[in-house]
């Protein structure tokens, strides 16, 4: 009996290239980014670090949902939308029995630093604000919102959070443990990641330069995006088109330190090594390598190092940060999409900008999306607490 | 393929006294110095000295491959630090290591350092059942044949800027606030003398679950954790602990059922079973355990 495999039937997405995938298709196509001042979210920092800001407010945003609540995260208003589009790819608008795969590092924490502000000032503060603070309130909030009967998860593993829920409800799809699943992430630009990043010291005041050796640093992002997983069988028996499968997935631990990459990112070997032998595939048999890419020295450096540890021959590879800037616990399911939109067009996604290969690594990346046969895609995403995971898709 | 709790530790307001169980007010904290490095010591949250500590002491002479923590609010002293530096300093000049340390998975990514382990390694953050699904996890990735043992951890800490946030919000309870403490299992593919087999792990509505305790053998017991469902009253079915919602509870309750199985074979050669009860309004989770 040939093995079942998980299959992709629906996606969605709201990001800085715009609401939904044909939005965010042409963006890639036509090498637009999304990267502008930040002119929504109040902050000092709005006059010196440029963002992959969504330009719409959050009253706008409501507006588009059934929520009234004022204290709705901006994260879960954003993946209302990128919901909504995959469940209707899908053709499951209607459809409850679906298991959520939910990521978030910031959670509710947008709504939060407002509060904690009015509480440190003196002012009067409303405490029921908090209520969605945490990242499970987001789960059930979409959950609740959608009256989805089935399971409801919530994972926070930094960067490579949506990335864990896909490979995660992969293996549930398998497992029969699921039976149709919404794996995805959401975060939202807010003063705690941007100060906390400009902290580190890792920001690029301009337009930043991922794998290229004139890097300075990374853009911030926001966006929601979610794909629809289920089974093979499934999808073939209900008549569901089925966009891409997911084929591979490896999750490992660099165990080196809690910001920074080990020089030569064992974890991002490993994790690439584990998400081939999941696949079934060679180094060879990859068309296609959405980077991590976050443009800090520290992180290109070491992916780049691990690339071509594996891969013998590098196959093009490059960071679609440089269109969205760096979303966050949002970045996995992001890159995802880009990755099936990959292979349902044939086209390579570039790291906008490109012009100098890092120096120590013998391969180069590219400036603009180009034709190319592509058969598989493997996507990866590392993150704080030496988190390293990577995702294999292939064709349809 | 059965899977067994090798061996767990737990800092937790519940203890175990000649089977009685106990509930303090407050956690009782450990002498950390005994198991974590004095000097890295200074700079860590509660939550990570509480998490480093159960972890290190649950997976001492085993080998793990892979590391699965549950926190359903995180590291809330680190990520409350930030914020008030931010708010103070209006953005300006501000040291990141609150911020490194805020993220979820800072436990577990602490926890894969100190042990060199380049394994799986998760992060559960889903309220009340963070811990249930990081057990779930840690079961299915051992039936997939993808490691035989994985350390499962549950923390949360309760600074007292974020107590005082909570209490004021408005459909708060006082039993919040005291969940804080960590509970560390190994969970392995491999029979040990004492290790206690976890059958099984089911999400069900409340609605079934008389009915699906009904059916089960008269002598089960049941530690009940859960935040509003009571047990009928029978003479075999112990209500042993009875709290209203706290975050990891359910935790604390697979660590009483660990010490309450030692306890009850003490004295028989029958098999012990026993069912941990936990969940939220809507729906409770059930682990069934066996020794």
């Amino acid at each position: 009996m040939a093995k079942n495999r998980v299959v992709i039937t629906g996606m969605g997405i709201y990001s800085p290239l715009g609401k939904g995938l044909v939005a965010n298709h042409t963006s890639l196509y036509e090498n637009r980014h999304g990267i502008s001042n930040i002119s929504i979210l109040q902050t000092r920092l709005s006059d010196i670090l440029p963002a992959g800001e969504i330009k719409c407010s959050n009253d706008e945003l409501r507006a588009g949902t059934r929520f009234t609540s004022n204290y709705i995260p901006r994260s879960v208003l954003l993946s209302t939308f990128a919901i909504e589009e995959a469940l209707d790819q899908a053709g499951l608008l209607t459809h409850k029995n679906i298991d959520l795969y939910y990521a978030t590092t910031v959670g509710g924490i947008d709504i939060s630093e407002n509060l904690v502000e009015s509480r440190l000032q003196g002012n009067e503060v409303d405490y029921a604000g908090f209520q969605y603070h945490d990242c499970g309130a987001s789960s059930s909030l979409l959950g609740d919102y959608y009256g989805f009967t089935g399971r409801r998860y919530a994972i926070s593993t930094a960067c490579s959070s949506s990335a864990n829920c896909i490979g995660k409800a992969a293996q549930d799809i398998l497992t029969g443990k699921s039976m149709y699943a919404l794996a995805g992430g959401a975060d939202a630009l807010c003063r705690f990641t941007l100060n906390g990043f400009n902290s580190l010291m890792i920001l690029d005041k301009d337009l930043s330069n991922p794998m290229d050796n004139r890097r300075r640093g990374l853009n911030l992002g926001e966006a929601a995006a979610f794909l629809i997983l289920e089974s093979e069988t499934n999808a073939i028996e209900r008549g569901a088109t089925i966009l891409g499968y997911v084929s591979g997935y490896g999750n490992t631990n660099d165990s080196h330190h809690q910001t920074a990459s080990s020089e030569i990112g064992i974890g991002a070997q490993l994790a690439m090594c584990a998400a081939l032998k999941d696949a079934g595939l060679q180094p060879k048999d990859i068309s296609y390598i959405n980077a991590h890419g976050t443009g800090t020295i520290n992180n290109d450096l070491s992916e780049g190092n691990a690339v071509q540890e594996v891969f013998e021959k590098v196959p093009p590879i490059a960071s679609t940060k440089s269109y969205t800037g760096h979303t966050l616990a949002a970045s996995g399911s992001v890159e995802a999409i880009f990755s099936v939109l990959s292979l349902q067009y044939n086209e390579v996604y570039p790291s906008l900008r490109f012009g100098e290969a890092i120096e120590g690594h013998r391969f180069a990346s590219f400036s603009e999306c180009y034709s190319t046969e592509v058969q598989h895609v493997l996507s990866n995403a590392l993150g704080f607490g030496g988190n390293c995971s990577s995702l294999i898709f292939s064709k349809a | 393929m059965d899977i067994y709790i090798a061996q767990y530790n737990a800092i937790s307001r519940y203890s175990l006294h000649n089977g009685e169980i106990i509930e303090e007010n407050i956690t009782a904290e450990p002498e950390y110095e005994t198991v974590l490095d004095p000097r890295s010591m200074r700079r860590l949250s509660k939550i990570l000295k509480m998490g480093l500590y159960t972890s290190l002491l649950a997976i001492r002479n085993i080998k793990i491959n892979g590391i699965i923590c549950a926190t359903s609010l995180g590291c809330t002293y680190d990520t409350y630090a930030f914020l008030n530096n931010l708010v103070e300093r209006k953005e300006n000049l501000l040291t990141p290591t609150p911020f490194i340390q805020s993220t979820h998975n800072t436990l577990a990514g602490t926890l894969g350092i100190i042990t060199d382990n380049h394994g799986y390694n998760m992060t559960w953050s889903n309220r009340i059942f963070s811990f249930f699904d990081a057990l779930e996890d840690a079961i299915s990735r051992i039936m997939l044949k993808k490691g035989n043992t994985f350390l499962v951890t549950a923390a949360d800490e309760m600074p007292e800027n974020i107590a005082s946030i909570i209490q004021l919000m408005p459909f708060s309870t006082t039993a919040n606030l005291k969940g804080e403490g960590s509970s560390s299992f190994v969970l392995s593919n491999t029979y040990s003398p004492g290790s206690l087999q976890i059958l099984s792990t089911e999400i069900m509505p409340i609605s079934i679950l008389d009915n699906h305790l009904s059916q089960l053998s008269s002598s089960t017991h049941i530690i009940n954790t859960h935040p509003t469902y009571k047990c009928s009253p029978s003479p075999n079915h112990h209500d042993l602990i009875h709290t209203t919602r706290s975050m990891i509870d359910d935790a604390f309750g697979l660590c009483i059922a660990c010490q309450y199985a030692d306890f009850l074979k003490q004295d028989t050669d029958i098999a012990i079973e026993i069912i941990c009860l936990s969940g939220d309004n809507e729906n409770a989770s059930v682990i069934q355990l066996k020794k």
